[in-house]
């Protein structure tokens, strides 16, 4: 439906009925093959023109009671501006009850408060009023008719509505192993790739969002996967192939040297550059090095298996350094996962923790998420998600680049587990929908990697 | 010989014509068209002639018109009277004539096919 027509010519008959006194029977639409009513006064109602006042448009909300297909609901709106012409014949030639006076009446009551709520009800506004006009005339050539013309602009609502569906694709994945089709360890959670939505810090070199990555990686799978700097296995849980490797990340093989490289944010750095050891884990002896911005959103994956032993004294898992501020991965020996925030001179600083033992042997996804733009620094694993800490105070980390870094490198004394790392998003939106569907994420990581 | 008897001597078929009974409004302005009844009448139905073309209302265009004879009354606007003739809706245009001579009264009447094939 567009305008509600059987309402607005019920408030517009009743309004003219009304002020004129005129009989309701009396008050008639044209073009209806309608009959002279028997002698006396009478009121012709038409619509001459019918227009739209601007372009119109749609809103979207979540359906009230949503059907697969139908989730959400559109709704399409616009103004109308409906040219009425009331033409009253029949009036007396003088007096109160001429043509001219008879409408008079309807419009004196445009101004009454009582129809000004009738109208508002039927969603009707009053927009350019005209003249009344007599215009009297013989009938069949010898009965001179007393008669009378007004017109004027009609402003309507117009409103439509319609459902549709945010489900991109649907796909099988997969067999359930068992009859339990709520367990999360197996469920399915679709994600959609989301538009592009910031601004590339440099176009063609800086990666943001999942399909620029994937496209950067000449990766086919997922986007979860969007950027693998390492896709490696060292324990037989995370899948790898050389296949794999080489379509992994559109990583630049030295084949003289020891290192893989992306191309990075300044001329002749690296955004990502390990070696070739790190291939198959990053560990004790292996590094790697990647470009972090501290000053937007990122979210990124660590995915570790991590084996307790007698002298655990937790780990460094990454470590985003640019002078003092940056940002630090970190399991503590009772097997919690942290990520810290440090502002540029190291205080105030942020972290957040999922305090639960991930020391247990058993493969782990850790989603490490900063939301600059909701000013949130938040962890999620397959263990429990941290609380979403205000990173507020950090203010501004004013630096171009960070370097973070996995394994032994620089001249930081930190060890790794064998570890796989992925950007998953860098920005704005997708690191917001990210976080937003944090334990979803994880989970869904968790399918991809074959968990 | 009455008019009368002249269209039972030439009449060309016996006919059914349906009437509408006045119209009534919904309270809001609308018509609710009246209830329709039918009648059976004798009728001469032949060409229209060139004169009676020049009758017509102004503006009137039709691509089929007749002149009916009958000595039923006939009623035309604002509720025309409608006559099938071979399946086929003839409605009556602008005003019947009534003429009464001779001893005898009958109906001279334009008609126009509604749809056209």
């Amino acid at each position: 439906m567009s305008v509600d027509w059987a309402t607005i010519e019920n408030a517009i008959h009743a309004w003219i009925a009304n002020a004129t006194g005129i009989a309701a029977a009396r008050v008639l639409w044209a073009e209806q093959g309608i009959e002279r009513p028997s002698a006396g006064p009478w009121v012709s109602l038409r619509f001459l023109d019918f227009r739209s006042s601007g372009i119109d448009w749609s809103t979207n909300r979540d359906a009230d009671e949503p059907t697969p297909g139908a989730e959400v609901v559109t709704t399409l709106n616009g103004t109308r501006v409906a040219h009425l012409s009331i033409q009253c014949f029949a009036g007396a030639a003088t007096g109160a009850n001429r043509a001219v006076a008879i409408l008079d009446r309807a419009m004196m009551a445009l101004a009454s408060p009582l129809q000004k709520s009738r109208f508002a009800a039927a969603r009707i506004g009053i927009g350019a009023v005209g003249s009344i006009q007599p215009i009297s005339a013989p009938i069949n050539s010898v009965i001179f008719e007393p008669r009378a013309s007004w017109e004027l602009d009609l402003l309507l609502a117009a409103e439509a509505t319609q459902t549709g569906t945010n489900i991109a694709s649907v796909g099988v994945t997969g067999v359930l192993p068992t009859g339990d089709a709520t367990d999360p360890a197996t469920e399915v959670v679709a994600f959609v790739v989301p538009p592009e939505e910031s601004t590339p810090k440099v176009a063609g070199f800086w990666p943001r969002n999942a399909a620029q990555m994937r496209a950067a990686a000449a990766e086919s799978g997922d986007w979860a996967f969007a950027w693998n700097f390492d896709n490696a296995r060292t324990d037989g849980w995370v899948s790898t192939t050389p296949a794999e490797f080489g379509g992994d990340a559109g990583l630049l093989y030295d084949p003289g040297g020891v290192l893989y490289r992306v191309p990075g944010f300044f001329e002749g750095d690296f955004a990502v550059e390990f070696t070739r050891d790190a291939m198959t884990g990053f560990g004790p002896a292996d590094n790697g090095l990647f470009d972090l911005y501290a000053d937007t959103s990122i979210a990124f994956m660590a995915a570790a298996r991590f084996t307790p032993t007698a002298s655990d004294e937790g780990f460094i898992l990454g470590k985003g350094v640019q002078t003092v501020c940056g940002y630090d991965l970190t399991i503590a020996p009772s097997g919690a996962i942290s990520l810290l925030a440090k502002s540029e001179f190291s205080i105030p600083a942020v972290i957040a923790t999922v305090d639960a033992n991930h020391y247990d042997n058993a493969p782990h996804i850790v989603l490490a998420i900063v939301d600059r733009a909701a000013q949130t620094l938040q962890l999620f694993t397959d263990l429990g998600a941290s609380p979403a800490m205000d990173i507020t105070q950090i203010g501004s980390m004013a630096v171009n680049t960070l370097v973070w870094s996995v394994g032994t490198s620089f001249d930081l004394p930190m060890e790794s587990p064998p570890m796989q790392l992925s950007y998953l998003a860098v920005a704005t939106g997708d690191v917001s929908r990210l976080r937003a569907n944090g334990a979803a994420a994880v989970a869904s990581l968790r399918r991809w990697i074959g968990l | 010989m009455s008019v009368a008897l002249t269209i039972a001597a030439l009449k060309t078929g016996d006919y059914t014509v349906t009437r509408t009974a006045a119209s009534s409004t919904d309270g809001h302005g609308r018509i609710v068209p009246g209830a329709t009844s039918t009648f059976s009448i004798e009728a001469v139905i032949e060409p229209a002639t060139e004169r009676d073309l020049r009758l017509l209302p102004e503006a009137m265009h039709t691509q089929d018109l007749r002149l009916v004879f009958t000595v039923t009354e006939l009623r035309g606007e604002p509720r025309p009277d409608s006559i099938a003739i071979d399946g086929e809706a003839w409605q009556v245009v602008g005003r019947p004539q009534r003429w009464t001579a001779f001893g005898a009264t009958h109906t001279e009447a334009i008609i126009a096919r509604t749809v056209i094939p």
